[in-house]
């Protein structure tokens, strides 16, 4: 697959003090649903801001389909759709008369624009709220119509920042759902950053964690979780014996830990481990009183990158932004 | 060709959504009149008679009322400045901004729609004015009409230009309220709009005679009302010298106020 965004030692630093991205290395590819993770703070807002051409690199560079989004950047800006994180649809505004605005300012063809404005608010089931003004619609509402003014003018590379920040778990899902939809149905690159660890892992296929403006890794939801080691089957069976060497000649298995009549065992396939263990129970006529999978969790994975669980490192992050802000006002203050 | 259909579709687009905010808006439209009514009946009223309008032509309600119908066009663009830092905040801004619009069009369709706005709302106090007692020069005709219209739309692209640029270069709602505080008793008082710039000390004439404000009160003077020469704020001008100035200022305000606006836009 050809690479759509590739982003080259890209570093921000703002008031010459606050290194918000670090120098990173990353590509998206053409039709994939890219995520960027990491915490409030990490750089994820900053790097989107970069390629969507809101905000000048400090050095290094980016090129989206071809083009260098600081020299080409209004032809960037054609190919590109962004739905930001606040709610910026015009609250004076009916639904309508904002997706009517959107579709002037991308110049989307008279001819069609009337049918694809109906196709999309009906895709997301606006229709009947079309001629209210956006003042009474509810979070989920706006943030469904924020998504199809996104879509207006069928972007090449849609960007969702942080598209479910705040919403409750049925629109949560609700959104989910229509950004896989889009991506069935369009084959379009969507580009997306989260902090919500399930939703990564739900809806991406590559996933980069970023972390104080440094990617600390790349890779596929499966990757990332088997790159800690893989699966893990517990499994207690009752009887005097030590089946160790037995559980440890499974294919698959990596290594057997036991305590009393409970067994650890780590594998590279969880599900094929699984069916293997069942047949040793079947074929010794052993009795298993409980027996579980472990996959590690995309939780897991961000405290093995970021050596900190999601909440700590929230308050050490704003911390660490505060402390920057301070001292970068003192130096001010001192010039 | 058809890159510049796209700019006027996106410039009409925007002026259309500031237009929709404001003439649903009641408040908006009642308050922005209520500000010159307030002054008219104070001053052309309740306190006319502290006013020595010996050496006017005409009563000083007419001679206000005038100068309330050019005011309003000025206030009018002064709140223009805070729009801008609405949609900054709310992240509408932003949205433009990742939009393949010129800069140029975020400004300019502000401006556009803002001179629509002041052109409405002062007509509206020239008509309360005529209802109230404002007496009109004999035989006003159409001509004056549109005199008055271009001087009062002058003065709307000038000061929103202004106040559009500072709303985009300041960014900070406090910051720009201040400034148009500090800004609107100036350049209010010194020009000819309230009273004539003859009853002013030296100094003070001097300052009016740098504000458009000034030229355009005296246009629609000599477009409107029975007035003596003298009593114009900068007499011995033409009607078409006055309005040549303005409209020479409003163009290259206007010019102006784009460009620190398309800076005011990066970053």
């Amino acid at each position: 697959m050809a690479n759509i965004i590739e982003v080259r030692d890209l570093v921000k630093i703002y008031d010459k003090e606050v290194h918000a991205v670090n120098g990173i290395n990353f590509d998206v590819r053409e039709g994939e649903v890219f995520g960027f993770l990491g915490p409030n703070g990490a750089g994820k807002s900053t790097t989107i801001s970069m390629i969507t051409t809101l905000l000048r690199p400090t050095s290094g560079t980016i090129t989206l389909a071809g083009l260098n989004v600081v020299k080409e950047a209004t032809q960037v800006r054609k190919l590109i759709g962004l739905v930001p994180q606040d709610l910026t649809a015009d609250d004076e505004l009916s639904g309508r008369e904002n997706m009517q605005l959107q579709a002037d300012l991308y110049n989307v063809p008279r001819d069609i624009e009337k049918q694809r404005i109906e196709e999309l608010l009906s895709t997301v089931k606006l229709v009947d709220a079309a001629e209210r003004k956006v003042e009474t619609y509810s979070g989920g509402m706006r943030k469904r119509l924020e998504l199809v003014e996104g879509l207006i003018h069928r972007p090449k590379v849609l960007f969702l920042d942080e598209p479910t920040l705040g919403l409750d778990v049925q629109t949560r899902e609700i959104i989910w759902e229509y950004i896989r939809k889009m991506k069935e149905e369009s084959g379009m690159t969507i580009f997306l950053t989260t902090h919500y660890l399930e939703e990564a892992d739900s809806l991406c296929d590559r996933i980069a964690i970023i972390d104080e403006g440094v990617i600390k890794v790349i890779g596929t939801p499966a990757e990332l979780k088997a790159s800690l080691g893989g699966d893990m089957i517990k499994v207690t069976v009752n009887g005097g014996e030590d089946y160790s060497s037995v559980m440890s000649s499974i294919p698959n298995v990596l290594d057997v830990k036991h305590d009393g009549s409970e067994y650890k065992l780590k594998t590279r396939d969880g599900d094929a481990t699984m069916k293997d263990v069942l047949a040793k129970v079947a074929e010794n006529g052993w009795k298993v009183s409980a027996i579980s999978l472990h996959r590690p969790s995309m939780n897991q994975v961000f405290l093995e990158y970021t050596g900190k669980s999601l909440k700590d490192d929230l308050r050490s992050l704003s911390a660490n932004k505060a402390a920057a802000r301070q001292t970068a006002l003192q130096n001010r203050r001192r010039r | 060709m058809s890159e510049i259909d796209a700019y006027l579709r996106q410039t009409c687009a925007l002026t259309s959504r500031e237009l929709k905010h404001w003439y649903r808006s009641k408040t908006q439209v009642a308050m922005a009149l209520i500000m010159p009514l307030m002054w008219l009946g104070l001053f052309g009223f309740a306190m006319s008679g502290f006013i020595d309008t010996s050496g006017l032509d005409i009563d000083y309600f007419s001679y206000l009322a005038m100068g309330m119908v050019i005011i309003t066009s000025l206030s009018t663009s002064m709140n223009a400045g805070m729009s801008v830092i609405w949609d900054r905040r709310f992240g509408f801004l932003a949205k433009l901004k990742a939009a393949p619009i010129p800069r140029g069009v975020i400004p300019l369709s502000k401006v556009l729609a803002t001179t629509v706005k002041a052109a409405i709302q002062s007509m509206l106090i020239l008509i309360i004015g005529l209802v109230l007692g404002l007496n009109l020069v004999e035989g006003f005709g159409i001509v004056d009409l549109l005199v008055i219209i271009v001087a009062v739309v002058a003065v709307a692209l000038t000061f929103s230009s202004i106040f559009i640029a500072l709303g985009l270069v300041i960014k900070n709602q406090d910051a720009l309220m201040s400034v148009n505080m500090l800004l609107n008793l100036p350049l209010m008082f010194a020009s000819g709009a309230m009273f004539p710039t003859s009853t002013f000390p030296d100094w003070l004439r001097t300052v009016a005679n740098v504000n458009p404000l000034t030229y355009a009160a005296d246009a629609i003077r000599r477009a409107s009302t029975p007035l003596n020469d003298s009593m114009l704020s900068v007499p011995g001008l033409s009607l078409a010298e006055d309005m040549v100035l303005i409209i020479v200022s409003a163009i290259v305000v206007t010019a102006m106020g784009m460009f620190f606006a398309r800076r005011g836009l990066k970053d």
